[in-house]
């Protein structure tokens, strides 16, 4: 069974999709939690059948990547349907992950970066996408039972329009619940996978997308704002403001222990905000939602951001002064590793033409083919030493 | 009350200040387009375009709304015409655009605010009849609020 979900024996992904529902059936189950270890014969297929040992993870990855291409563009029904799929995917990689042997397996495949990168990439669009359908939709919960709270006007209201505004209610629930539960899910498994596996988080198209993402989903749920998410019934959409938050420090510290997060932590002008960052350890430690010490590291790694920040800031003002070949035409960030878009003879950045190419394999300025492989190191690398000397 | 339910739930400066910094400057003394309202660190941008002289659209002075969204110049901006909007086949009564520039596949972060102007204008200048798109009435009425969610079908690149 592992062995057909690989592409090179079934293409159609959904069918793909298929195999993987039912292999997560097949996941043992406690009773009362998810997964239970040493769950009798099923167990022991996922830990000691070779082809599944050797399979399993890059067949669960590529599989995660290849559905993307099917839900696109298509019915709004199959865009669910992609998400409906990588819940499968997700739970049997969360699963397998706790066997040693898997995480080395993990590891391994993790050294494959250009599908790895991808498959960061899809997890990110996908938490962002879901995190927004989710919150976005408890704002709009909000503002109908402010609406009901009022009695006067509510009830000067026809029935109809109330029972409209009732069920416009319960569907808002409902699709609030749905998109929290992914978010959560996905992060969950980025949780496990930042354990293992670092660099390709941090590789300079990723870097900043993966800071920014945590930083907006940790400003909007404690930044000054998070008021507009209080709803009356949080349970019937599994919104679980401290656990999400939570979740999302966890992975934040995971991150932490790469040199190059900071950087890319800072560098976010959209949702970086060191008061956040305080009153979320503060959140943190009086909920204890953590222990001592992990509050204690949380609190240390703010510090070392605003430091970070205060080096950026001053990096920014030479910025201002650089001439117009120092900088990327496309993000007017400063290039600190330019290389030559073939077809088009442009120069740029390669983290914001990777960044790009993450989404669509074209050079901008001419839309011809490009690929990360396409792409020419400056020979004359003048940016870096060059700019130091014109600067004063 | 406040209320959020925007499609653009940051009101704060994009990630892309400094691109976002540029394109204004250059926009300004550019001069075609007079930009009435916008600054570097907002999301929405507000832009005049004037009919060119010799169309049907001469002395019409339409605005152009430009939302920024986070991911900015990857990503597409969300373009509409402010009310009234010009008539014209390819136009639609709500300011909803059909141009395939500014949707995905279309679009290309080498576009400036300043060049998408300039293709709305030509597409303006080009209009063999002034007259709103055959399906208007049904589109507004069932279209989403950003036309980035309408499955847009192109029918020809004269624009």
């Amino acid at each position: 069974m592992v062995f057909s979900s690989n592409d090179v024996y079934i293409r159609n992904p959904y069918l793909r999709g298929k195999l993987l529902e039912v292999m997560s059936l097949l996941i043992p189950r406690g009773r009362n939690e998810g997964f239970e270890l040493g769950g009798g014969s099923l167990a022991t297929l996922f830990e000691e059948h070779d082809i599944a040992r050797k399979f399993l993870v890059p067949t669960l990855i590529r599989f995660y990547v290849d559905i993307e291409v099917t839900g696109r563009d298509y019915s709004n029904n199959q865009f669910y349907e992609k998400f409906h799929y990588r819940h499968y995917m997700a739970e049997l990689l969360m699963y397998i992950m706790k066997f040693p042997h898997y995480i080395t397996a993990l590891k391994r495949e993790s050294e494959n970066v250009a599908e790895f990168v991808r498959f960061i990439n899809m997890m990110l669009n996908d938490i962002i996408h879901c995190i927004d359908e989710g919150l976005l939709k408890l704002a709009d919960i909000r503002k109908t039972e402010f609406e009901k709270a009022d009695t006067q006007a509510w009830n000067a209201k026809s029935e109809e329009e109330r029972n409209q505004a009732e069920q416009h209610l319960q569907t808002m629930y409902g699709q609030a619940g749905w998109g929290l539960q992914a978010a959560t899910e996905v992060l969950t498994m980025m949780e496990k996978l930042t354990k293992h596996v670092l660099d390709p988080f941090l590789r300079a198209e990723l870097a900043d997308r993966v800071a920014a993402m945590l930083n907006y989903v940790i400003k909007t749920i404690a930044g000054p704002r998070c008021i507009e998410l209080k709803v009356q019934h949080p349970e019937k959409c599994y919104f679980k403001p401290k656990e999400l938050l939570a979740l999302v420090v966890e992975v934040f510290m995971n991150l932490a222990k790469h040199e190059k997060f900071a950087l890319a932590v800072v560098r976010d002008e959209r949702s970086y905000d060191h008061e956040v960052l305080a009153k979320v350890y503060r959140l943190i430690r009086t909920h204890a939602l953590e222990d001592e010490s992990f509050c204690q590291q949380f609190l240390d790694y703010t510090q070392v951001l605003q430091e970070s920040k205060q080096n950026q800031m001053e990096l920014d003002a030479k910025i201002e002064e650089a001439p117009d070949e120092f900088l990327d035409p496309i993000t007017q960030d400063i290039m600190t590793d330019p290389v030559i878009l073939p077809t088009s003879g442009n120069i740029m950045d390669r983290q914001a033409i990777m960044r790009h190419l993450l989404s669509d394999e074209t050079d901008p300025f001419n839309r011809m083919k490009l690929t990360p492989d396409m792409l020419q190191v400056l020979a004359l690398l003048t940016c870096g030493a060059g700019l130091e000397g014109r600067l004063p | 009350m406040q209320s959020s339910s925007g499609s653009n739930p940051s009101q704060v400066a994009a990630r892309n200040c400094r691109r976002l910094q540029r394109e204004l400057a250059d926009l300004i003394t550019g001069g075609i387009f007079h930009v009435e309202e916008g600054a570097a660190g907002s999301t929405r941008w507000v832009v005049k375009i004037r009919g060119a002289e010799g169309t049907f659209y001469h002395g019409e002075v339409f605005r152009l709304q430009f939302v920024f969204p986070p991911e900015y110049p990857i990503e597409a901006p969300e373009v509409v015409f402010l009310h009234p909007a010009p008539i014209h086949p390819h136009i639609y009564s709500n300011g909803h655009i059909c141009l395939s520039i500014l949707y995905d596949g279309g679009w290309s972060p080498a576009l400036k605010v300043e060049s998408v102007c300039l293709s709305i204008l030509s597409m303006l200048s080009s209009a063999e009849a002034k007259r709103p798109p055959e399906d208007n009435d049904n589109y507004v009425r069932t279209c989403s609020s950003s036309p980035k969610k309408t499955r847009w079908v192109f029918h020809d690149n004269k624009a």
